[in-house]
């Protein structure tokens, strides 16, 4: 290998250090009209009347848009294959308003300030409306959070709007009942998990032109392009052959962009008016008008044996997906079908639940898509089912843990929305990351606890996860390799890159596979004009299934290659040995440089263009595993918990690039340790954000972060591309869980409820103090 | 908020006349939270024409300009000097070094912020204020004026005595406010308490300090005086934490502040 | 109203307004490197150099700037690059919309701070947030760089 599991550097990160313009809003036409979304000061509002007369009087304004302008067709923003498994409940804009910073309306102005300044001269009578914003009272509450009646699923999701149902599921397999009657030790447990921000330090962005053949040309800060061109299509009626959307860079998604934005309104006013527009928004507007991570109640019931035998999970989850049914359905299952399967050998298990509509800022999609939440409820009462079973949790967890060779019912039963795909573990390190990361946390002289005699403790806690490599035949990537002159390749992906090095590490599968140095393949990703499909950036496909793609389409334009080369020498394909930069002849000292060969193919004899596309779907989608270690030093009076060591053991197989991989994890785990620890979405008790800028809403900060261990199992998956599986939401699973089983062996306190602060462990310290007396 | 003129003021008797001139102009410190005020503001005065940005030493004061930027306490070793470096190194917990180079003193200090981690350790060493007309007049006196500051802050001095500090910020990162600060400084012949950000403004926890007055920092004495502490300072609940936490934590790092003073004498 | 900076080593008038700040002044006029990320003195993604030393661009009228020397990474090219052979070779960069930023504050900590230790580098640093990265590859690349004596 010359290149694969190598340290190479990303193929954009010093033109981005350097300053170049890269990112959406770097390019924007300057002479954009700028569009300014009013919004609503309501949690729950009809809309009776707007004036805009007055705004429309000002200097500079263009227009204003209101729910009058668009046409009245549901549709969803979350960018999913199609078609989705979200409800079609939302409207570019609608008479009614369901969440503070909600759209109301849009204004249209030649720059900013006059845009501020055309808000403040609309009115806008409201009919307030009650709200619900208490999501475990939301189902059948006497509100309803959408009632109009051209809303629908697009196939059955349980979507119940009349009773704020935005979907709901159900599955089991074995007898639940029996499988409980056989367990020595059952333990019930409900656990809550707090809505998080993304937080990806680019706001939202977009911006619109016409080219010169008429045509929409959007940029937009998206993690799925393809999705977007489709949405922007179907929900303004503009032919799909006049839309072009490309990705620049993209500063941070993690979910959060994997829905539509202001692309809606921004295309709309550039068509209407063949002016170019763009709309930024702002950190308020990210915080309170774009997504969340799903808040969920989750309630767990595990049985097993005195021998330590795993035998039932039973499992029932409430989820909140706010005031528009992005992600829903697919958020929720992901809290049960990549957790489920860790503990395989049970007899029998059910997860079932509902998600509900509440008038809060919509959930969507958010990097661990569930798994997250559904790994707190599970490792956690893992540990309290060991400790009542009086069962070394590690041993436990050796005994009753998914292993390579071995499958899961779970995985036939549960898919993305619909039925999922039977598939064996063909690689599982799971007992490797379990035992390695234990000798790296030094897990047998601090677990449980170490008194550190300062008033502190120090603690070990451990949590396993799981996740996906894209979804089974679902998810498509597509690439096209084009051979030039002077021998070198252009590598043209759907796939999107979106800080995570999908650009790298697809040009590094490239270059492997046509033998050649990374500098000779140029890619360019995610313009749907210019490049093949790609569902984007989403789901943990990006490696395995745009990695397949684009390992294809290099084994397709080497075989091109070989021909052409054997033409030229005339020997048959068969005796030609591609060599990278070299052709030879087998047996032979006669040589053809692929300069050579490009050049006369391109100016000289028999010319033509070489191109090879390949696409590639998923039959499995072969999970990486993880084991994550926290070692924290907490005080026993304060609560106070300082973060000593994080340690990751992850077979994502094969690293295509070793220290892209590591970042991967990383960001995951820190991302995951502020919703651990401190990070929460708050709302007042009119259903104001609290938590709407950078001073209420913290993220974890460089010294917060002392030292992260993160390793990598060896691993080959047969069907990624050169073994790789994927690595961008693993990191992300097991923090949560690993600090309350931490807090837990520290002090005796269980936490269930995200995110773990030193206050309320204080609390439950106390509680158990006057318990205890 | 907008602005709609900024005044360089050619003299301090300049800013003082057209601060004055009406209630809408405002004197600009570093102008942080500038962006955050809601009302308009007609007149934007500052003062970066006056050469107030300076840290001078007199044989018993430390003068520091009041259009200072709080970095340049950081580094300053005048101001590490003071009270064991509480205010240099309580300053350095406050947001990060591209802040800290914008926000000055004089803006931290007459803003009168109820979360400020630097008042706190200033009323512990004594701080004093001089103002263009109001002339000198203690910190703690200034804290208990109410309504918008209508006079130009100078200088903020500090008295150089023999002091030894504690100050402890608990947060939840780094760059959060203060759930609650803890400022304790052992002086010549008494002891100084003063918690900060209850949420509400730094108050001292005075019945404490009467009892310590100079006695010994042995257990017993640390113990009364965590408990006249709880007695007299009231906390409360806002959306970072609640009173009883802050409560847990007043008595804790009360106690440890003493604690560490104790040892740092003996 | 008309401000004078001394921007890259180039002098520049800006016409502006009194409610300007000095970010929007920067990518108005094409210094796109400089980011806006919360806009309000909170994420550190939109720092300048202001006569050498790291500020908040998002809240520093320009009018205030009057005869400063604002450096930006397209006026510290070499030294950013400097910077990025560590940071690249750390694999530090994901999404990159803080890198410029901080990059800078890199470049202006090896000249402020005397003699760096962990704990002075983190407060130096912990203004400029990142969500990508997890900060330890970046805090290995900050350290070889405040080494690099060349």
């Amino acid at each position: 290998m010359k290149t694969i599991n190598k340290e190479i550097r990303s193929v954009d990160g010093r033109g981005i250090m350097l300053g170049r313009p890269a990112f959406t809003d770097d390019l924007a036409d300057p002479s954009s009209l700028v569009v300014k979304v009013l919004r609503s000061p309501h949690a729950f509002a009809k809309i009776k009347r707007i004036n805009k007369s007055k705004a429309l009087k000002l200097p500079g304004v263009e227009m204003v848009l209101t729910h009058q302008d668009f046409p009245r067709k549901p549709f969803t923003r979350a960018g999913q294959g199609y078609p989705e498994p979200s409800p079609h409940d939302k409207f570019v804009l609608d008479e009614y308003v369901r969440y503070v910073g909600d759209e109301v309306l849009a204004v249209v102005a030649a720059d900013e300030a006059t845009a501020i300044a055309a808000m403040e001269h609309i009115d806008v009578e409201y009919e307030v409306l009650e709200p619900v914003l208490n999501y475990q009272q939301a189902m059948d509450h006497s509100s309803v959070v959408h009632p109009e009646e051209e809303i629908h699923e697009m196939f059955p999701i349980g979507f119940e709007p009349k009773r704020n149902i935005a979907a709901a599921y159900g599955m089991d397999f074995g007898d639940l009942d029996k499988a409980f009657e056989a367990s020595d030790v059952i333990v019930e447990e409900t656990y809550t998990t707090q809505a998080q921000a993304h937080v990806m330090m680019e706001p939202h962005s977009v911006n619109a032109r016409l080219d010169i053949q008429n045509r929409l040309v959007i940029y937009s800060s998206t993690q799925t392009p393809f999705h977007v061109r489709r949405i922007i299509s179907q929900a303004l009626d503009i032919p799909m052959h006049k839309i072009r959307v490309i990705k620049p860079r993209v500063g941070g998604g993690f979910g959060g962009k994997q829905a539509i934005h202001g692309e809606l309104l921004v295309a709309w006013v550039t068509y209407k008016t063949g002016k170019p527009a763009k709309l930024t928004y702002t950190r308020k507007e990210v915080f309170e008008s774009s997504y969340t991570r799903h808040p969920m109640t989750l309630k767990i019931k595990l049985g097993a044996d005195n021998e330590g035998n795993l035998k039932a999970i039973d499992w029932y989850v409430l989820s909140n997906t706010g005031a528009y049914g992005e992600h829903a359905l697919t958020v929720f299952m992901v809290a049960g079908s990549k957790v489920l399967p860790l503990y395989n050998k049970v007899d029998a298990a059910r997860f079932h639940g509902h998600v509900v509509y509440t008038n809060h800022t919509p959930a969507g999609a958010y990097r661990g898509y569930g798994a997250i939440q559904g790994n707190f409820a599970l490792e956690s009462t893992v540990d309290t089912l060991c400790q009542k079973l009086n069962i070394d949790p590690i041993t436990f967890r050796l005994k009753n843990m998914i292993l390579e060779g071995e499958t899961s019912p779970v995985f036939e039963i549960m898919g993305e929305g619909t039925e999922g795909t039977a598939m064996n573990m063909e690689t599982c390190k799971l007992d490797y990351c379990l035992e390695r990361g234990l000798e790296l946390i030094g897990w047998k002289d601090k677990y449980p606890r170490v008194d550190l005699g300062n008033g502190k403790v120090k603690s070990v806690g451990m949590a396993l996860a799981m996740q996906g490599s894209g979804i089974p035949y679902i998810d498509m990537g597509a690439a096209t390799i084009k051979l030039n002159d002077d021998g070198f390749y252009n590598l043209t992906v759907g796939a999107t890159d979106i800080g995570q090095g999908s650009d790298t590490i697809l040009a590094q599968i490239a270059a492997e596979t046509l033998d050649v140095d990374i500098e000779r393949v140029v890619i360019y990703s995610s313009d749907t004009d210019l490049t093949p499909f790609d569902v984007g950036a989403y789901a943990s496909s990006t490696t395995f299934v745009s990695g397949n793609a684009v390992y294809r389409a290099a084994l397709n334009m080497k075989d091109l290659i070989v021909k052409e080369a054997a033409n030229i020498l005339d020997v048959e394909p068969e005796q030609i040995v591609f060599g990278g930069e070299i052709i030879h002849v087998k047996n032979s000292d006669t040589k053809l440089s692929m300069k050579d060969l490009s050049n006369r193919i391109t100016y000289n004899e028999d010319q033509k263009q070489l191109t090879a596309t390949s696409s590639y779907y998923g039959t499995k989608s072969p999970p990486p595993f993880m084991a994550g270690f926290v070692e924290i030093d907490i005080d026993k009076e304060t609560g106070e918990i300082e973060i000593v060591d994080y340690v990751s053991v992850v077979d994502c197989g094969v690293t295509i690039n070793p220290k892209l991989a590591q970042g991967q994890v990383e960001g995951g785990i820190v991302q995951g340790l502020g919703m651990a620890h401190f990070e929460v979405v708050k709302y007042s008790e009119k259903g104001q954000l609290i938590t709407n800028d950078l001073l209420k809403y913290k993220i974890p900060t460089s010294k917060d972060i002392p030292k992260l261990t993160t390793e990598f199992a060896k691993s080959h998956e047969a069907s990624g591309p050169y073994g790789a599986k994927s690595v961008g939401e693993i990191g992300i699973d097991t923090p949560p869980a690993a600090l309350a089983n931490a807090v837990y062996n520290a002090l005796g306190v269980r936490i269930k409820d995200l995110p773990i602060t030193p206050e309320k462990i204080v609390m439950a310290m106390q509680y158990k103090n006057t318990k205890e007396i | 908020m907008k602005t709609q003129m900024i005044v360089k003021a050619s003299s301090v008797e300049e800013a003082y006349e057209l601060l004055n001139e009406h209630a809408s102009h405002t004197v600009l410190g570093g102008g942080v939270w500038l962006k955050r005020l809601p009302r308009k503001i007609e007149k934007a005065i500052t003062l970066d024409a006056l050469n107030l940005d300076y840290i001078k030493a007199e044989a018993e004061l430390v003068k520091i300009g009041s259009m200072t930027p709080l970095q340049s306490l950081v580094d300053s070793d005048l101001v590490q000097s003071l009270g064991s470096e509480i205010l240099s190194k309580a300053i350095n917990h406050v947001m990060g070094v591209g802040l800290r180079n914008l926000a000055t003193l004089g803006g931290s200090v007459v803003g009168r912020y109820g979360f400020s981690d630097i008042i706190p350790p200033l009323l512990a060493l004594d701080a004093k204020l001089v103002f263009h007309r109001k002339g000198e007049i203690t910190l703690e006196k200034f804290l208990e004026t109410k309504g918008s500051v209508k006079d130009i802050l100078i200088e903020v001095i500090v008295p150089r005595k023999k002091s030894v500090g504690y100050f402890k910020k608990v947060s939840n990162t780094p760059l959060d406010f203060s759930i609650l600060n803890i400022t304790i400084v052992k002086k010549e012949d008494s002891y100084c308490i003063i918690l900060g950000s209850r949420p509400g403004g730094a108050v001292f926890a005075r019945k404490a300090m009467a009892f310590l007055g100079n006695k010994p920092l042995n257990t017993q004495n640390i113990n009364e005086a965590v408990r006249l502490m709880e007695a007299e300072i009231s906390f409360g609940t806002n959306h970072s934490a609640t009173a009883d936490y802050r409560h847990v934590l007043a008595k804790t790092y009360v106690r440890r502040g003493l604690e560490e003073v104790g040892n740092y004498e003996s | 109203m008309k401000v004078k900076l001394l921007l890259n080593g180039r002098e520049r008038i800006f016409s502006v307004h009194a409610n300007e700040y000095l970010l929007d002044t920067l990518r108005n006029h094409n210094i796109l490197s400089v980011k806006k990320g919360c806009d309000a003195s909170t994420c550190g993604v939109c720092t300048v150099l202001k006569d050498g030393k790291p500020i908040l661009s998002c809240s520093m009228l320009t009018a205030r700037c009057e005869g400063a020397n604002i450096t930006t990474v397209e006026g510290l090219q070499d030294e950013v690059n400097k910077f990025y052979e560590y940071f690249g070779q750390e694999g530090a960069d994901q999404c990159g919309f803080c890198n410029p930023a901080t990059a800078l504050t890199v470049i202006a900590m090896k000249k402020h701070l005397k003699d760096p230790n962990p704990e002075s580098i983190l407060s130096y640093m912990v203004g400029n947030l990142c969500r990508c990265s997890g900060y330890v590859a970046q805090n290995k690349a900050i350290k070889k760089y405040l080494e690099d004596k060349s």
